[in-house]
């Protein structure tokens, strides 16, 4: 397959794994799948040590350790959302007047939050999968060979990260590391932070190389 | 371990993700045309919090639903529904600071979906409180009145039983009754027509015209439970009611027991200003035995006992002169040092009263300076501390604090102090304003302007538009409104009504003298006007009212019901912020700003092109039409009463609301208002560069400022003309050669040698001045010493413990020399709550949700301690007059103990404690019931024994499914709320008028005891003879009547609201 492809399914791969992990609680399946897969354990440096991990059933930790956590970092302490950060009021947004939601609309994309559980279309998750939409588009413009419109959406996630993304998701899970009492949640974090600051560089060498092409 | 091998970990790592990867997909691509494309309208990201809609586009403006949003998410999409919104603005009618409003309405449905600020409002700055926005709760309110009713032919009144009538019905009943006496046309005929009424909120309609047309001395108010205090001190020391703070600028901020921050006087508009001062550096003083909100934010809580205030005033001043700290210039200048210094007798009266040590020989300012010194040498920070009973490092504090911030003083005190205390009106208006005046913080930036300075009324100036402009003055001088106890009192001893009605012994007393008052109300008109639930003594009125040879016909005109209402003839339902008219300015600003509030459905439907079929009751029919019910409102109502009385114009009265378009028939709104608002230059001036009327400006805009920076107006010269060789005032254009000048006073003197002081002389020119005799700031006043109260002609307080009795009237009833035993503390009843305005707030189900009819006793924790009286315990408060010893009753509360409120002082706030006598009521021929107070109320039963009253609480607010407004009602299933802690203390409290301003004396000095096996929270006892018992003590051994025949019942400078009288009955009839 075309590396190139292979390089942004990975990308997507991994943005749609972190927005998962911070969307909501972790589920089983995800779990054991995180469990049984040696390259994904690899992404979890300090949870594979942790003994509980290794020796509580999978419900069990889940129900006695990991839910206890994201409750008490994403939902009562550190508020995922970007306009709690970027805003002087430190409230979350969910009105027409929110910035990210602007930047959606703008680029043609509408939102259903039925979907999941979160207040406001600047969670972190969703700005993720905001990110899954636009490499997925970016791919469709590669394969049909349109680098025109390759390089709009190589564009647009880099605006996007550098209006919002990075603007704020990194002090965000920062924040949020330090205060989790897991290493499981940790780990997210320092994964999710590690992948976006990378994920940016990646962007700014594909436009490159765009450019040299051309 | 990502950064190390960025691709390669891409190509391994994350693509071994693969299945696991489950993103929730929320994300769906439009197509280019996409919905915001399409929604160019729509504003997504305004720059500033206080964002609003272009008012280009206030006719037709989108926005989504908001409940939409909510369920949905967020995004614009298919099926979004966007609401044709027409924005019509009015004004708030919940409290006295008349903010802007707008009315969101939805076109479709034509109904109001929001309140919301109104941006043209330069008061209000496009700001509301809660109460502001639960307007819209209020519109909406499942026991709304739906129409008018009749108290059922063969019933009592307070039986409750009612019948459905019509406007026309009720419009000709009460036309007819007027019209009947009117027609005898004597005097006694003049004071038996009385129009009463609450928080006016407008400027000149009702409050003059309305009833000025009838030819009456009927106009009665509810200031002498509010603030006549509070206005006294000041109308004898400046001449006018109120001060008029310049906050924003300031950089001292004293509240005297005033929470302007948070509840009171002119909340939110003042709050906004004292935010943004304290934003600069202003420091903020609270003087409170109560820990307000405002208090809690202070620099500088001053939690003095309550009454003495004048106590602390006085001993600034005295640090003050005595460190010639004070501004001189200004003092020279404003004051009437030269009256009082000129006046030897009256500085040898002070010195017999031992407080003057000698009497100057001089007359200059020295000698003023000297003497002061002598007067005010005994008014220690030490002393004042041990009478407020408050460490003397506070008064350190301010004193530093006044010194800073020099000129830059502003002041209210509009409650406690003032409402709280007899004599009240010493620690407020009199001495406050003394020691704002002797810092030269009167008139400039940062200090304190005037009422009359900054407020705009003309709701009564729509004669231009009439067949009649102004009625002559009134041939009466009513005595239930204005006692000959009380010459100088502020307002009317409204609350004295029932009282005076009822006392024969003291009508003969009057009578032998020549007087003729009546025995009996014909009519009456309360509007939105409680006086069986606000007013003390208020079984005393239930039985008053109840008696139909002392009330005729009543008529209750108020959105919502009342205690009041199950004692009247008719309920008139009245429209409420966005469904009535007023004229609505406030002194809110160092400006002139006025608001327009109108019935905005009506407005709405008539941009929309409907017509009504009677333009002069074109409210009416948009309210039927819209299906808010047969709501109508007061302007329209009182224009067409007016045909109603005087059908023929044989009257006198139907050509003052007869349209001078249209002869024949009544005025419309449209044509009055315009005629008023044209009477404002700038507004019209502006109009014209618009091609529109003043009146389409403001039904459009809702508000308009006419003058900013308005600052000291007493320097302003008198405008003149030299081409009409004459000097502006008040309006008017009054030629050179009918101006005198004598001692440096202006006067206008008028065909027969009458004469009003309109300026006075300075460096040469005629200027304002001050409305007080002598055009200054009055240190001394004459006047008071002329009416009788020598004493008190300056600015002074008792010192000890014997001049506190021989200075009785100026000494409060609560004052600690009256707390002798264990268990006595002075009751606070008069604050309030910042989601509740008095009796006009319980039609709002989201006001009622945050405040719950809830209201504690405050008792000082160590206080509660010594007594074993624990959180949530029910305690019995006796409540005792402190000049007969006479104990009145008692009411049952819930005690919490706090800090919030100084030792030996209680606090529970009389805003709260509402009462019902039935849940529904049933009219013939209606299928529903009509609910009455549910959300604010409890349910109660009334035990009368002769004299005696007991009420006691039977249910609480309870869920209850609404047939009215059900859509917007439904969550009234879902009441929460139960009610059931709230007291109806006022009904204990007997009236006891201030001698002087007449205002109710509000504090009372209560026995407090755990409450027995026998009591429970809410009870009410009181015994009506033994408040009259208190009320005549008050009445006779603290007035001073001014009775002479042929003299004058008031002093003449001091205007009757609202309108005038004739000469001849200003006097006593001559013996």
């Amino acid at each position: 397959m075309d590396e190139k492809i292979v390089e942004n399914q990975g990308r997507i791969n991994m943005y749609s794994f972190l927005s998962r992990l911070l969307v909501e609680e972790v589920d089983e399946n995800l779990l054991d799948k995180i469990k049984n897969t040696p390259e994904l354990l690899d992404l979890f440096p300090n949870t594979k040590e942790w003994e509980p991990f290794n020796t509580k059933p999978t419900k069990q930790l889940i129900d006695e350790e990991l839910n206890v956590d994201y409750t008490t970092v994403f939902i009562l302490n550190a508020y995922p959302y970007e306009s709690v950060f970027m805003n002087d009021e430190g409230h979350i947004n969910p009105t027409p007047t929110n910035p990210t939601l602007q930047f959606y609309l703008e680029n043609g994309y509408e939102i259903d939050l039925n979907k999941t559980r979160v207040l406001s279309p600047d969670h972190i998750a969703i700005e993720l999968e905001f990110m899954i939409t636009l490499i997925k588009e970016q791919l469709t413009a590669y394969s049909i060979n349109n680098q025109q419109e390759e390089k709009k959406y190589l564009e647009l996630q880099k605006k996007f990260m550098e209006n919002h993304l990075l603007q704020w998701a990194p002090i965000y899970l920062l924040a949020a590391k330090n205060m989790a009492e897991t290493p499981f949640y940790h780990d997210v974090c320092q994964t999710a932070l590690e992948f976006i600051m990378t994920d940016y560089e990646y962007i700014l060498s594909q436009l490159e190389e765009l450019e040299n092409v051309s | 371990m990502i950064k190390a091998s960025r691709r390669d970990f891409l190509k391994g790592v994350a693509a071994s993700i693969g299945g696991v990867a489950l993103a929730k997909g929320v994300f769906e691509k439009v197509e280019a045309d996409n919905k915001i494309a399409n929604n160019q309208e729509l504003t997504f990201e305004p720059k500033h919090l206080d964002y609003y809609p272009p008012f280009e586009k206030w006719n037709d403006w989108k926005e989504p639903a908001g409940d939409y949003w909510k369920i949905h998410g967020g995004a614009l999409r298919d099926g979004v529904k966007l609401i044709n919104y027409m924005i019509v603005p009015t004004v708030c009618n919940n409290c006295e600071a008349a903010c802007g409003l707008t009315a969101w309405i939805d076109k479709d449905t034509l109904t109001v979906k929001k309140f919301m600020g109104n941006p043209f409002h330069s008061g209000s700055r496009g700001r509301n409180c809660a109460k502001g926005y639960a307007a819209l709760s209020q519109m909406y309110d499942p026991d709304r009145i739906p129409f008018p009713l009749k108290r059922a032919p063969g019933s009592k009144r307070g039986e409750n039983k009612w019948v459905r009538t019509t406007w026309e019905e009720a419009l000709e009943t009460i036309g007819k009754r007027m019209r009947e006496v009117l027609l005898k046309g004597d005097e006694i005929s003049k004071k038996q027509i009385i129009y009463h009424v609450g928080r006016p909120n407008e400027n000149g309609f009702h409050v003059r015209r309305v009833v000025w047309s009838w030819g009456v001395d009927g106009r009665n108010s509810h200031t002498n439970i509010c603030s006549s205090n509070g206005r006294f001190g000041n109308i004898v020391t400046v001449g006018d009611d109120r001060t008029s703070p310049d906050f924003a600028n300031s950089r001292l901020i004293l509240l005297v027991s005033s929470h302007a921050a948070d509840a009171g006087h002119y909340y939110q508009q003042h709050a906004g200003y004292i935010a943004d001062a304290r934003a600069k550096g202003a420091k903020l003083v609270v003087i409170d035995p109560r820990m307000s909100n405002s208090a809690g934010m202070a620099d500088l809580w001053i939690p003095a006992w309550p009454g003495t205030e004048a106590a602390i005033n006085l001993a600034m001043i005295s640090r003050l002169v005595k460190e010639e700290k004070f501004n001189k210039k200004f003092v020279e200048r404003w004051f009437n040092w030269k009256e009082f210094i000129s006046d030897k007798e009256y500085l040898s009266f002070l010195k017999e009263k031992g407080f003057l040590t000698e009497v100057p020989q001089g007359n200059s300012f020295d000698d003023f300076v000297a003497v002061l010194k002598d007067l005010y040498k005994d008014y220690t920070f030490e002393w004042a501390a041990n009478e407020a009973k408050i460490p003397v490092s506070m008064l350190d504090k301010l004193y530093e604090m006044i010194l800073w911030a020099g000129d830059r003083i502003t002041q209210y005190h509009w409650r406690a102090v003032a409402a709280g205390n007899r004599g009240g009106w010493m620690g407020a208006g009199r001495t406050g304003t003394m020691l704002m005046a002797f810092m030269g913080a009167i008139g400039g930036v940062g200090g304190t302007g005037w009422y009359k300075w900054h407020t705009i009324s003309l709701g009564d100036k729509g004669g231009d538009a009439c067949m009649a402009a102004d009625p002559e003055p009134v041939k009466a001088w009513n005595e239930l409104e204005w006692p000959p106890e009380w010459p100088m009192s502020a307002y009317e001893l409204s609350y004295l009504l029932p009282h005076l009605l009822v006392d024969d012994e003291w009508r003969n007393r009057w009578k032998e003298k020549g007087l003729k008052i009546p025995d009996k109300v014909e009519v009456w008109f309360s509007r939105i006007y409680n006086p069986v639930w606000i007013n003390p003594d208020g079984f005393r009125w239930v039985e008053t009212l109840k008696d139909e040879n002392k009330f005729g016909l009543t008529v209750y005109m108020s959105p919502n019901w009342a205690e009041t209402a199950f004692y009247c003839d008719y309920i008139l339902p009245m429209g409420l912020a966005g469904e009535r008219h007023d004229q609505h300015s406030e002194p809110t600003k160092p400006e002139k700003w006025t608001g327009f509030r109108q019935p905005v459905l009506r407005v709405a439907l008539q941009k929309m092109g409907w017509k009504p079929n009677d333009p002069a009751k074109a409210t009416l029919e948009a309210h039927k039409k819209v299906g808010l019910g047969e709501i109508w409102e007061e302007d329209e109502f009182f224009i067409n009463l007016a045909f109603a009385i005087d059908p023929d114009g044989s009257l006198g009265i139907r050509k003052y609301w007869e349209s001078k378009q249209n002869p024949g028939k009544p005025v419309t709104i449209e044509e009055y208002y315009n005629a008023a608002f044209s009477k404002l230059p700038k507004l019209k001036e502006t109009c014209q560069q618009l091609g529109i009327t003043p009146y389409e400006y403001m039904r459009d805009r809702g508000a308009w400022t006419e003058a900013t920076d308005v600052y000291n107006v007493h320097e302003k010269p008198l405008p003149y003309d030299p081409e009409k060789r004459a000097y502006q005032y008040d309006g008017k254009w009054i030629p050179e050669s009918e101006i005198k000048v004598e001692n440096d006073t202006v006067y206008h003197v008028e065909e027969g040698g009458k004469k009003h002081k309109i300026g006075i002389v300075k460096d040469g020119k005629f200027i304002n001045g001050f409305k007080t005799p002598s055009g200054h700031i009055e240190f001394y006043s004459k006047t008071l010493k002329e009416w009788k109260w020598p004493e008190y002609a300056i600015p002074i307080y008792p010192r000890n413990a014997e001049e506190r009795k021989s200075m009785i009237h100026i000494v409060s009833q609560v004052h600690h020399d009256y707390m002798k035993e264990e268990n006595a503390f002075v009751l606070n009843p008069i604050y309030r709550l910042p989601y509740l305005i008095h009796t006009r707030s319980i039609n709002s189900k989201w006001l009622m949700e945050i405040g719950q009819n809830h209201n504690p006793l405050w008792i000082y924790e160590k206080d509660a301690k010594r007594l074993g009286i624990k959180r949530g315990d029910a305690v019995r408060v006796r409540v005792v007059d402190t000049l007969t010893g006479i104990e009145t009753g008692y009411f049952v509360a819930m005690a919490m103990p706090t800090q919030a409120t100084r030792p030996g002082v209680v606090a529970c706030s009389h805003h709260n404690g509402r009462w019902r006598l039935v849940n529904e009521v049933k009219v013939d021929g209606f299928k529903h019931e009509l609910g009455v107070m549910r959300m604010g109320s409890v349910l109660v039963d009334i035990q009368q024994k002769g004299n005696q009253f007991f009420m006691r609480t039977k249910e609480g607010v309870k869920p209850f499914k609404s047939w009215q407004f059900p859509e917007f009602n439904k969550d009234t299933e879902q009441i929460w709320w139960k009610g059931t802690t709230g007291v109806f203390q006022n009904a204990v409290f007997p009236a006891n008028p201030d001698p002087l301003s007449g205002m109710q004396c509000w504090h009372k000095k209560v026995l407090i005891e755990k409450a027995g096996p026998e009591d429970k929270i809410g009870d009410v006892f009181v015994d009506i003879n033994k408040t009259w018992e208190v009320y005549k003590a008050w009445r006779d051994q603290l007035t001073r009547p001014n009775y002479q025949p042929g003299g004058l019942r008031r002093p003449k400078w001091m205007p009757r609201p609202w309108f005038p009288i004739d000469d001849e009955y200003w006097k006593f009839p001559s013996a």
